[in-house]
C-alpha cells in the first residue's frame, strides 16, 4: 500500500467529519513508518492515536478505516476464499457441459470476459475490475443518481457487451448444451454485476460523503426554517453549529489578566519583605453572570423558528447557563422547566401543544412578562423576543418594551419575516424597533447562527 | 531513560512488570510516543488509570517523573518558573556594605549606574531562578516523563501557553530568552473532559482513549494489584462490578474503586460475595447516596445473575 493510498484515506476521513490537519497527516505517515503497513490491526490502532482526537472521532475513524481498506485488501493480497466461489459459477455445470456436449461443449467461451469468468482466476478478475473502476473514474462519484451510470461504465470496461452477445447467440442456438452454457454465463454475469454494484456503493459512501455532506449543510443553512424539518439530521447539524460557537465563546469568566492595582493586597504582602512593596498586586476583574430572557411566539407561523432557536439555546447551555424561556400564543407562561432533563425535541413539542394557538397579542405578552419578571430586570439581563409582531390590530404597548429596555442591558428582536415585510398589514414591528438594540430577520439556520454568535459576544 | 524500545509487546510486558496491565492500544500509545517524541493526551472516565499510566511508564522507562497538577488559576509562575524574591532581597541586604564599597569612588549618579551595569544582571540570573515543573522537565539531564495532570482544569490561557512546549519542547522566558529542552521529555496530559480542550492542543498530541476495562482485562488487573485474592472471589467481584457499570448510575465504579474493594474484601477474609458483606462494603464502590440506594434495592438480583 503506497503512501498516496494513506493520503487518500485522510481525505476520506475528512469527508466523514473527522478533522485531520496537515500536521496530523504527517504524524500519521510517521506512525505508519514506525509500524509498517502489513499488520492491519496494529496500523489501525496506531493511526487512530494520531488521527482521531475525540471519542466520536474514534468511532468514525474505525468505520472509515474498515470500509476504506476493505477493497484494497483483496487487491493487495488476494485471498481466494468465499468471494471467488460466489463470483465464479460453480464449476460443476461447466464441467457437465464439457462432458455432455462433447465437441461443442468443451469450447472456451468466445468473449474475453466469458473466458475469464469460467477460468478460475479471481486475481486476474480483481485486477481487471480495479482497472475498469479507475477507467470509469469511480472516485469522482458525487451524487446517488450516478451509481447506475458508473456501474454500467465499469461493466462496459470489463467487456460485458461481447459477453452479452455471446449469451444471446448461445440462447438462439437451441441445443441443450448451448442453453445450459448460456444460463451459466448469465448467472456468472449477474453475480459479477452484483459485485460491481456493491463496490460502486461503497465507493459512493466513501467519496461522495464529503461532497454530499457539504452540499447538505449548505442547503440546510439556507433553506427556510419552515421546511427544515424535511431534513432528518437537522438536529445533528444544529448541534454541530452550536458546538462550534461553544468552543469559540467558551466560558471565560476571568477577563483581562489584570485589573487596577490592589493596594490592600500589595501592602499586605509587602510585610513579607519588611515593608518593601516588592510585588505589585492587581485586582482581578470578574465578569458578572449575564441573564437571558427568551420570549417565543409559538403560534403556527413562528413555531419552526422558535423550535430551532430553543434547540440552539439548549445546546449552548454550557456557555449560557442562566436562560429563562417564556412561550406565548394562546396564553403566556414560563417554560424553562420543560427542558429540565428532557430531550429538547420532546420539550419543544410539549410547549407547542400547551401554548400553541393563534391570535397572538404582543401587547398582552409584554404586560404579562413585565408583571412576571419586571421586578428583577437589571443591567445584567438580555431580552430576546422571537415573533412576527403581527398583533391582530390590538394595542402594541411599545412603551412597555421601551421601559424594560431602559432597565435591561439590551433587547434583541428576531423576526421570521423578511425585513421588507415588517410593518405591512397588521405588523407592528416598526413600533418596537426603537427599543431594540438590534432586530434581525431569522429565516434560516445561517441567520440564526449569526444571531447566536452575536448574542454570545454581547452577553459577556 | 531506556534508550530503545523495539515493539509494543515489549512495552506491554514492561508496564505489566510495573503492575500496570493494559490493552495493546495503551502500549501502542506509549511505544509511539517514545519513538516519535510526541505528547500523549489521555482521556477517559475518572479512575481508569490515566495518571497511573504516566507513573508506570516512568518506572518502566527508568525516567524521573515530573508532575504538574493543573487547577483553575494556574499560571506560568507556578508551572514554569519564579524569581526567588526572598533570596534576592536577602542578598541585597547582606551585600549592602559590599555594594557601598564598590560604589565608593563614584561621585555622580551616572558613574554609579555605570558601575552597577558593569556588574551584570546579578539578581536576575540562574541563581535566583526557581524552576517549576515545566522548567525542571526541560532542564533535566536525562529525559524525564512529564505528567500534566487534569489539563482540562486549567484555564484556556494556560492551555495556549502549553502549545509552545508541546510542539517544540522549548519555552520563552522574557529575562533569559528561549529555553530549549536538554533532552526531550515524554509528555503525558490527562483530561476528564470537564471542559472541551481546544483543537490546537489535540492536534499536537497523540490521543489515547482509555475506556472501562472489559471483564477479562479487569480480572488481570485485580490479579496483578491484589494478588492475595482468591480466584473464585476475584471472578465474582469483577462480574459484579461489570454489572454495576451497566446500571444507570451517577458515577460508575472505576478500576481504582474495584481495587479498593478487592483489598478490603481480602482484609475482611471474605471467601465469596455474600449479600450482607456487599451491602456493608458497597460504599467503597459507589460514592453517591442516590447510587447506593439504587444498587441496594436491586442487590439480590444483581448478585444472583
Amino acid at each position: 500500500m503506497p503512501v498516496s493510498r494513506l493520503v487518500e484515506f485522510m481525505t476520506v476521513l475528512r469527508g466523514a467529519g473527522v478533522p485531520v490537519s496537515t500536521a496530523e497527516t504527517l504524524d500519521a505517515l510517521a506512525v505508519a513508518e514506525q509500524l509498517g503497513l502489513e499488520d492491519r490491526a496494529r496500523l489501525k490502532a496506531g493511526l487512530s492515536l494520531a488521527l482521531a482526537k475525540t471519542g466520536e472521532d474514534k468511532a468514525r475513524f474505525s468505520e472509515c478505516f474498515d470500509r476504506f481498506f476493505h477493497f484494497s485488501r483483496s487487491t493487495v493480497a488476494p485471498v481466494p476464499g468465499e468471494e471467488d466461489e460466489s463470483l465464479n459459477p460453480p464449476p460443476s455445470p461447466g464441467g457437465e457441459a464439457a462432458g455432455e456436449g462433447g465437441g461443442s461443449g468443451g469450447q472456451q467461451p468466445a468473449s474475453a470476459l466469458g473466458r475469464m469468468l469460467v477460468a478460475d482466476e479471481p486475481e486476474e478478475l480483481e485486477r481487471r475490475m480495479a482497472r475498469a473502476m479507475d477507467d470509469a473514474g469511480l472516485r469522482g462519484i458525487r451524487v446517488i443518481t450516478q451509481k447506475g451510470l458508473y456501474a454500467r461504465r465499469i461493466m462496459q470496461g470489463l467487456g460485458v457487451e461481447d459477453l452479452d452477445g455471446e449469451i444471446l447467440s448461445l440462447e438462439r442456438d437451441a441445443r441443450p448444451a448451448s442453453v445450459r452454457r448460456a444460463r451459466m454465463l448469465r448467472e456468472a454475469r449477474d453475480a459479477l454485476r452484483a459485485r460491481v454494484i456493491e463496490e460502486v456503493n461503497r465507493q459512493f459512501l466513501l467519496h461522495a460523503r464529503s461532497y454530499g455532506q457539504e452540499l447538505r449543510e449548505q442547503a440546510m443553512r439556507n433553506v427556510s426554517l419552515r421546511h427544515l424539518h424535511e431534513f432528518d439530521d437537522v438536529r445533528a447539524q444544529v448541534e454541530r453549529m452550536a458546538r462550534r460557537l461553544r468552543i469559540l465563546h467558551s466560558r471565560r469568566t476571568r477577563s483581562a489578566r489584570r485589573g487596577p492595582p490592589d493596594l490592600r493586597r500589595t501592602i499586605g504582602e509587602s510585610i513579607r519583605y519588611g515593608g518593601v512593596p516588592l510585588a505589585l498586586r492587581h485586582r482581578r476583574r470578574r465578569r458578572g453572570k449575564s441573564r437571558v430572557y427568551v420570549v417565543c411566539d409559538v403560534s403556527r407561523s413562528v413555531a419552526p423558528a422558535a423550535r430551532f432557536l430553543l434547540l440552539f439555546l439548549q445546546a449552548l447551555h454550557e456557555v449560557l447557563p442562566d436562560v429563562r424561556i417564556f412561550a406565548f400564543a394562546s396564553r403566556f407562561g414560563e417554560v424553562t422547566d420543560y427542558f429540565r432533563g428532557e430531550d429538547p425535541d420532546r420539550a419543544v413539542a410539549r410547549i407547542m401543544t400547551n401554548f400553541g394557538g393563534s391570535g397572538t397579542d404582543y401587547g398582552a405578552m409584554l404586560e404579562d412578562f413585565s408583571a412576571l419578571c419586571g421586578g428583577e430586570l437589571d443591567r445584567r439581563g438580555t431580552l430576546i423576543v422571537l415573533g412576527d409582531a403581527r398583533n391582530n390590530e390590538l394595542p402594541a404597548r411599545q412603551e412597555l418594551l421601551r421601559e424594560m429596555a431602559a432597565r435591561l442591558r439590551q433587547v434583541y428582536w428576531l423576526n421570521p419575516e423578511a425585513t421588507n415585510r415588517w410593518g405591512s398589514g397588521d405588523s407592528v414591528m416598526p413600533l418596537y424597533l426603537p427599543a431594540c438594540r438590534r432586530a434581525m430577520s431569522c429565516r434560516n439556520l445561517a441567520q440564526l447562527e449569526r444571531f447566536v454568535d452575536e448574542l454570545l459576544s454581547a452577553t459577556r | 531513560m531506556k534508550s530503545r524500545i523495539h515493539s509494543t509487546e515489549e512495552v506491554s510486558e514492561g508496564l505489566a512488570g510495573q503492575g500496570y496491565i493494559c490493552d495493546p492500544e495503551v502500549a501502542m500509545a506509549v511505544f509511539l510516543a517514545a519513538r516519535l517524541r510526541k505528547p500523549v493526551l489521555v482521556e477517559g472516565p475518572p479512575g481508569v488509570g490515566k495518571t497511573e499510566l504516566a507513573r508506570a511508564a516512568s518506572a518502566y522507562l527508568q525516567a524521573p517523573l515530573i508532575r504538574l497538577q493543573c487547577y483553575e488559576g494556574l499560571d506560568e509562575a507556578r508551572a514554569l518558573y519564579e524569581w526567588k524574591y526572598g533570596k534576592q532581597l536577602l542578598y541585597t541586604q547582606l551585600l549592602r556594605e559590599k555594594l557601598g564599597d564598590l560604589l565608593a569612588g563614584a561621585d555622580t549618579l551616572d558613574a554609579c549606574m555605570d558601575r552597577l551595569a558593569g556588574m551584570g544582571d546579578a539578581f536576575y540570573s540562574e541563581t535566583f531562578l526557581e524552576p517549576r515543573p515545566l522548567l525542571q522537565a526541560l532542564r533535566s539531564d536525562e529525559p524525564p516523563v512529564l505528567l500534566i495532570d487534569e489539563v482540562d482544569k486549567a484555564d484556556q490561557e494556560f492551555e495556549a501557553f502549553l502549545l509552545e512546549l508541546l510542539a517544540d519542547y522549548h519555552i520563552s522566558i522574557p529575562e533569559l530568552g528561549t529555553v530549549g529542552a536538554k533532552t526531550e521529555p515524554l509528555v503525558f496530559l490527562t483530561s476528564n473532559n470537564s471542559r472541551e480542550l481546544s483543537d490546537a492542543l489535540r492536534r499536537r498530541c497523540l490521543h489515547l482513549w482509555i475506556p472501562f476495562p472489559d471483564s477479562d482485562l479487569e480480572q488481570r488487573i485485580v490479579a496483578a494489584r491484589v494478588p492475595e485474592i482468591s480466584d473464585a472471589l476475584r471472578g465474582q467481584l469483577v462480574a459484579f462490578v461489570q454489572r454495576l457499570r451497566e446500571l444507570e448510575l451517577k458515577k460508575q465504579p472505576a478500576i481504582s474503586e474495584t481495587l479498593d474493594w478487592a483489598r478490603s474484601l481480602v482484609l475482611l477474609h471474605a471467601r465469596e460475595l455474600e449479600p450482607e458483606l456487599v451491602r456493608s462494603t458497597l460504599s467503597l464502590l459507589l460514592k453517591y447516596e442516590q447510587d447506593l440506594a439504587t444498587v441496594r434495592n436491586g442487590l439480590s438480583r444483581l448478585l444472583r445473575e
